[in-house]
């Protein structure tokens, strides 16, 4: 039974005046049910712009066609037939930026960032599923304008032909109901991000869902310049050429960019500690890393390979496709 | 405040979630976890072991069975994962022993006596129980695909084709998103060792395809379609041989017209045999088999080496007669080595579908010996070619010869540097 309906209707302007006094020590319990959804999720303001994501230039284009452009001008959009409603599907190898591109889509939107995790989502399997989702979805229009993130959509939005469970069938059912908009979703815009977009109910992906797919790539050039710039940042180097050491790294994700720096300063310092003299991380350091850790999207690839290439229906995966075979014809 | 045994149920059931959801290494990552804070907690164990039954690591998932056997000996599901262990790892009598306690543990679990079916067929020892445990498993579950797909493997193993054909379609009936139903019905298809019905071998091709498009990561069925697609070039490639070995034998020392138009005529069975295959694929398979002879240079090589064989038996055609002979044995002698090429091409593709590592086409020892064979023959190519005082082709392919020992050579240099290990990058981000 919920708890307003166990407080008499006298008491109830008590008990929120107490609430209101109470505001600041502990969140509201007694009175109104629904607005302790808000608290369980933190919602920020982004300082990140698109300009912030180094390289990616054609990610970057299509984001600015696909949802940027259309947002800014609903007339022309409206004008030209197309919708401004529906979100946007992120799919690509895992650690290749999918979080970070969301976040500064959401700053370029001047919009506020609710993030939504996998262990979000285990929380929602564990307790009411089905009144999380709601709760996610409260919470972002009341903060309007406000961007959704849900990484790892895959867990949320499972095939429910997979499912035994009902609190997970709940919840993919609850998502497909927040998404249509039965309430209003003026102002919310919703990002998924999963590896793994085979595995996504394929009743999300219609019109006014994610209705847009947008694949992400291990960084370019320019991208994994900036990401080792910004993994070697505050540790002892010289002579680092990253111009070299991005041409090296092709086919790594970010999440292996930054394990190669790892590898690098875990060499110099134990060299360091074999000499007693310390020294700084130098080329030969992580031209040995690089040469040590391999690119960890391979076995991420054989799947999509499969995807792309007997399960492309309606050229979904057009775009995996022609990716998949340009790097077999490099 | 919570207790270790809270947080093991809350990271119980987080797995739970996760092994629902098919991520299996972060379902073990997390039941680990709990294992460290409750160690004697049975439920975790053998969730556990499914998981790890579930990424490939058999001996892990033993060893947590076995462990939650130890901890709950009255309970079925952990011997019955020990059983699924022990299958899996081709230890088939421990194997029936679990499944046999599983079932006195839990008489009126399906899977119970779907386990013991399986273990019985795997071990082929008693095949009629296997049949009667498969059966009862359909009884008491019969609106279960797996019960179904038990019934089927039982059936293939006791070679009953049509029943195991059957009891496939029965599963997919039931869940036709059933990749593991696909993959065995398509295994069916490919019918006996000889592979002689093409249109059986592109139905398989087809039910391949199939499991991995309703289930991307079934790795077996992208084998086992690579497996497919090999059979059908080296089987096409065994008729253009024939038909060489014969049109050298018959065929080219013959005048008569309807033995010139012999190479045609038998050209007829290995084009019949392509297109009958070829025809039943879809598009996405043709395109996927052209994609595999431009890409793999090997086959690349066969299929040339074979249109090479093609072409001279249609010129063989048209030839004087005294072209003929040539035509005729280069058409056999390119036909042969395509068929070794392609034989070696299956084995390679028929150990990976097993899970063995590829085995290179020739051995360290035999490299040796054909490389010295190929400098004998360029000194006894100089040395007559300087008697007889012949033309300088003999020095050609003498020369020819002396580079494929180089290269020869080179190879077994190369094979016998060991590879560096590799340090894996990180799985997940």
């Amino acid at each position: 039974m919920p708890p307003s309906e166990v407080v008499a209707d006298g008491e109830a302007e008590t008990l929120r005046r107490l609430e209101s006094e109470l505001a600041d020590v502990a969140p509201p319990m007694y009175v109104d049910v629904e607005a302790d959804a808000e608290s369980n999720y933190e919602i920020e303001s982004v300082g990140l712009r698109l300009a912030d994501v180094a390289g990616m230039a054609e990610v970057k284009a299509r984001l600015e066609a696909a949802v940027l452009a259309p947002m800014r001008n609903p007339e022309l959009t409206r004008l030209y037939g197309r919708s401004v409603r529906g979100g946007l599907l992120l799919y690509g190898p895992p650690g290749c930026g999918k979080t970070f591109i969301s976040r500064a889509l959401a700053g370029e939107m001047d919009a506020q960032f609710l993030a939504v995790s996998l262990a979000d989502v285990l929380d929602m399997y564990v307790g009411q599923s089905e009144r999380n989702v709601r709760g996610i979805f409260e919470a972002a229009r009341s903060r309007a304008p406000c961007v959704v993130f849900l990484d790892e959509v895959d867990a949320l939005g499972q095939k429910r032909s997979h499912l035994r469970n009902s609190a997970a069938r709940g919840s993919v059912n609850q998502l497909l109901s927040e998404m249509d908009g039965l309430t209003s979703n003026e102002g919310v815009f919703v990002i998924g991000a999963t590896n793994h977009p085979w595995d996504v109910d394929v009743a999300l992906r219609r019109p006014g869902r994610f209705d847009r797919m947008l694949l992400v790539l291990p960084p370019d050039a320019p991208a994994r310049e900036a990401v080792l710039r910004h993994h070697l940042r505050g540790r002892p180097i010289a002579n680092v050429n990253l111009a070299k050491l991005a041409k090296m790294t092709s086919g790594y994700s970010g999440a292996d960019l930054a394990y190669v720096c790892e590898g690098a300063a875990d060499r110099a310092l134990m060299d360091s500690a074999r000499s007693g003299t310390p020294r700084l991380i130098d080329m030969s350091d992580l031209e040995a890393a690089v040469r040590d850790v391999k690119p960890s999207i391979g076995p991420w690839l054989e799947t999509a390979r499969n995807v792309a290439e007997f399960a492309n229906e309606g050229g979904a995966y057009d775009e995996l496709l022609s990716y998949l075979r340009s790097r077999r014809s490099a | 405040m919570s207790t270790p045994a809270d947080n093991a149920a809350v990271a119980l059931e987080r797995a739970s979630a996760l092994y629902e959801l098919r991520r299996f290494p972060e379902a073990a990552g997390l039941l680990r976890q709990a294992i460290a804070s409750e160690p004697q907690n049975p439920a975790a164990w053998s969730l556990l072991a499914a998981a790890e039954l579930s990424t490939g690591n058999h001996n892990g998932g033993l060893k947590a069975a076995e462990r939650a056997i130890s901890l709950v000996p009255d309970e079925g599901w952990p011997q019955r994962l020990a059983a699924q262990a022990l299958r899996l790892l081709g230890r088939t009598e421990e194997s029936i022993r679990h499944a046999r306690e599983a079932l006195r543990l839990d008489p009126d679990g399906w899977q119970s006596h779907a386990t013991l079916a399986r273990s019985l067929a795997m071990s082929n020892s008693d095949l009629p129980e296997a049949r009667g445990a498969a059966e009862r498993a359909i009884a008491l579950a019969p609106n279960q695909a797996e019960a179904h797909i038990t019934a089927g493997v039982v059936a293939a193993a006791a070679k009953h084709r049509s029943e195991a054909e059957a009891s496939f379609r029965q599963a997919l009936s039931i869940d036709p998103q059933n990749s593991v139903a696909h993959s065995e019905l398509a295994r069916m298809r490919m019918g006996g060792r000889h592979h002689t019905n093409p249109a059986g071998l592109a139905d398989a091709a087809t039910g391949f395809a199939t499991s991995i498009r309703v289930d991307p990561r079934a790795e077996h069925a992208r084998r086992n379609l690579e497996l497919v697609l090999r059979v059908f070039l080296a089987k096409a490639s065994y008729f253009i041989l024939i038909d060489a070995y014969l049109i050298a034998r018959i065929g080219s020392s013959s005048s008569q017209p309807a033995a010139r138009l012999l190479p045609i005529l038998l050209l007829a069975i290995p084009a019949g045999y392509a297109w009958r295959f070829i025809a039943r694929l879809s598009a996405d398979l043709r395109e996927y088999l052209l994609r595999l002879l431009m890409h793999d240079r090997k086959i690349g090589l066969a299929v040339s080496l074979d249109a090479l064989a093609v072409a001279c038996l249609i010129a063989a055609v048209l030839a004087p007669q005294t072209a003929r002979n040539g035509l005729a044995g280069t058409a056999a002698v390119s036909a042969l080595i395509s068929r070794l090429i392609l034989r070696s091409q299956v084995e390679h593709s028929s150990r990976a579908a097993h899970g063995l590592q590829a085995r290179p086409t020739f051995g360290t020892p035999m490299m040796w010996l054909i490389a010295f064979a190929l400098i004998l023959a360029a000194l006894l190519l100089i040395l007559a070619t300087a008697t007889s005082g012949a033309g300088a082709g003999g020095v050609v392919v003498a020369v020819a010869c002396i580079a494929g020992s180089a290269a020869i050579f080179h190879r077994i240099k190369r094979r016998g540097s060991a590879n560096p290990p590799d340090r894996p990058g990180i799985p997940r981000g």
